[in-house]
């Protein structure tokens, strides 16, 4: 995975995959098939092995499956594409094949650039609203980490 | 007075924040601390802020009423509700024993937060979204009250 140190997606579907190169597949459409989609495919685990993420495959049924997914419009489908040549550090490129694999490079430059974008627009949004109204207080931190780390 | 910079986010311990109804106001209209905390701390982290699409119905107005909430969507993730999240949904509201429309909602905030792999959920009503979540044993998911 992308995440050297901790487990994080860098962003909802479908710019979500640079964090999840290691552990998850990707069909031809860049869909990602990971958690509660990993049944992609017929691999449908047994209730009795796999908990209640089984059940809950084998509840959705049919719903898993790649063609359903790439209906849905917006979230899997691809946007138009444009062409372009570009030039990139050579340590940069080997890193991406490495950390993405066999995955086109395309692709992969495309889903860290839309992970990148989507960080950049959280960013403008903190700050709109730190400039607003202040940043928030260590105390509002402590409150919002407490029931994160909750275990009621 | 505006505090800027007084207080530093430290990285948020999820791994997607997810926002329901109230949790989608409380950042347009920015008038929640903790809502500004949960962003900034997950900002800090890299994480995603996501709004799944079905609390746009549920949310908005449809008018200019909507204003400052569009302009907080601009900047944030919007996830389309798909068949496999709404099934999944399904599932939760049977194991958790809850029924209704507002149930089935919460139910799909809670399937939006599985799908990007647990998190937490910012929300007025931490109640219901911990007892939907609880269903699901594999993934963390917490409320977080705003």
């Amino acid at each position: 995975m992308a995440r050297p140190t901790r487990k994080t997606s860098t962003a909802a579907r479908p710019n979500r995959a640079p964090s999840r190169a290691a552990g998850s597949k990707k069909d031809k459409s860049g869909v990602v098939s990971g958690r509660p989609s990993e049944s992609i495919g017929g691999q449908v685990p047994a209730p009795d092995a796999a908990g209640l993420i089984g059940e809950i495959r084998l509840a959705v049924g049919p719903a898993f499956s790649a063609a359903t997914r790439l209906r849905v419009a917006g979230l899997n489908t691809a946007f138009e594409k444009e062409k372009l040549s570009i030039t990139l550090d050579k340590p940069v490129v080997e890193e991406i094949r490495e950390l993405f694999g066999e995955r086109p490079l395309s692709a992969s430059i495309n889903d860290l650039l839309q992970g990148a974008l989507v960080q950049h627009r959280l960013g403008l949004l903190v700050d709109q609203m730190e400039e607003e109204a202040g940043s928030a207080s260590p105390e509002a931190y402590e409150r919002v980490f407490a029931q994160w780390f909750d275990e009621e | 007075m505006v505090r800027r910079g007084v207080a530093k986010a430290g990285p948020a311990p999820w791994l997607s924040l997810v926002l329901d109804s109230e949790g989608l106001w409380a950042v347009a209209r920015n008038d929640s601390e903790d809502a500004r905390a949960a962003l900034s701390a997950s900002r800090a982290a890299g994480i995603p802020v996501v709004v799944p699409s079905v609390i746009l119905a549920e949310t908005l107005h449809g008018d200019q009423r909507d204003a400052r909430a569009n302009q907080a969507l601009k900047n944030l993730v919007v996830l389309p509700t798909t068949e496999e999240m709404a099934r999944v949904a399904a599932v939760l509201k049977r194991k958790s024993g809850m029924r209704g429309v507002k149930a089935t909602v919460d139910a799909l905030v809670v399937a939006t937060s599985l799908y990007l792999d647990g998190g937490a959920i910012l929300t007025s009503d931490p109640d219901d979204i911990d007892r939907l979540a609880a269903a699901y044993l594999d993934l963390r998911i917490r409320a977080i009250l705003v």
